[in-house]
């Protein structure tokens, strides 16, 4: 994994203003508005994307001009060696946090671009591989998610491990911490999984009925708000 | 025009949209205290989605359809949105007496971290267009 792109449908809120609109003896009207926009950096916007803290692989996290990324790659320096073992599982418990921010309780996946076969050899998940994983990345299979099935067709190594995949709950200041998964086929030495500047959208809505099925039941993690 | 009410945190008002004289203005993050406070602002290269922000009235004697421009440099994009999308390409139409409820698309790809002043211009247009 390396840059991360986010994709956030932050708020639902259905209160409002009324703006009145009069057409009484016109074809068209235009009403320039001021929108005043604050753009932040991951660890402080709406949707929080940082390292771990105290997490023993924060060393493959860095922040690269406001944003979270990641590698297990020759290209960190902060590693030894350059890569994951081929013909090998690797895991990577708690590599980074997504925490809500907002206003309102949101639901959070990972969309893996790269299609079938780009999503086919890792997976982004909550909890301790080995304990209690819940798979919380999905493939975009020609983007129809309500295609898939819920018994994770989407071939990333959850399948294969019989995790769960799930979006993630997340509270008003609620976080949930995030490892990655990948399945390195043998022979393979010298490639890669994912190819610098290919990542996971982080994809967040308030509203839970229009989850793909795949998605659901949601996963609740036990974080607060520390 | 009224501020939006209580859908914030605890119920309180966020200050996304309110009243400024006569108009409507738009600030993300809000400056009231339904808003989190720990939230600085959008993140870079993503795209927000904040529904019901407003809600348009018609008033006049003619149906309208309803969408955005925006002309501005310091994001990839703003526009109305809705549930059922952003109102560029198939605006939704309003009858007289209707309303709708709008909210905000926003798209920092490209976007620099700061504050920034933008201006959305909203389009209601007589169905059929111009025809006098």
């Amino acid at each position: 994994m390396k840059r991360r792109k986010l994709l956030a449908s932050v708020g639902s809120l259905t209160a409002a203003g009324a703006v009145g609109v009069s057409t009484g003896a016109f074809t068209s009207v235009e009403a320039e508005r001021a929108f005043s926009v604050a753009v932040a950096d991951d660890a402080s916007a709406l949707l929080r994307l940082v390292a771990v803290p105290g997490s023993a692989n924060s060393e493959y996290v860095d922040v690269e001009d406001g944003q979270l990324t990641a590698a297990l790659s020759g290209g960190n320096d902060s590693l030894l060696g350059d890569g994951v073992n081929a013909g090998a599982v690797t895991t990577v418990d708690d590599l980074f946090r997504i925490e809500n921010q907002g206003t309102q309780t949101a639901y959070v996946w990972l969309l893996e671009d790269g299609g079938r076969n780009g999503s086919k050899r890792h997976a982004f998940y909550a909890g301790s591989w080995h304990e209690d994983a819940t798979a919380v990345s999905i493939a975009d299979f020609n983007g129809d998610l309500d295609a898939l099935k819920g018994d994770g067709r989407q071939r990333q190594p959850p399948h294969d491990a019989g995790v769960t995949t799930a979006a993630v709950e997340l509270g008003v200041g609620s976080h949930v911490d995030v490892g990655l998964v990948v399945d390195a086929a043998k022979g393979s030495a010298g490639s890669r999984i994912l190819k610098d500047g290919q990542g996971p959208v982080v994809t967040a809505t308030a509203e839970r009925s229009s989850l793909a099925n795949v998605l659901t039941p949601v996963y609740v993690p036990h974080s607060s708000s520390s | 025009m009224e501020p939006i009410g209580d859908d914030g945190i605890d119920g309180e008002n966020t200050g996304r949209s309110s009243v400024n004289g006569h108009e409507i203005k738009f600030d993300i993050p809000g400056d009231e205290t339904g808003e989190n406070q720990n939230a600085q602002g959008m993140g870079l290269d993503s795209v927000y989605e904040f529904h019901d922000l407003v809600t348009v009235v018609n008033q006049g004697t003619q149906p309208v359809k309803l969408y955005s421009t925006y002309g501005g440099s310091k994001l990839a994009d703003l526009a109305l949105v809705t549930d059922d999308g952003v109102l560029r390409a198939d605006p939704p139409k309003i009858d007289v007496g209707g309303r709708i409820d709008v909210g905000l698309f926003v798209d920092t790809h490209g976007s620099d971290v700061g504050e920034f002043v933008e201006t959305l211009t909203i389009v209601a247009e007589r169905v059929g267009g111009n025809q006098d």
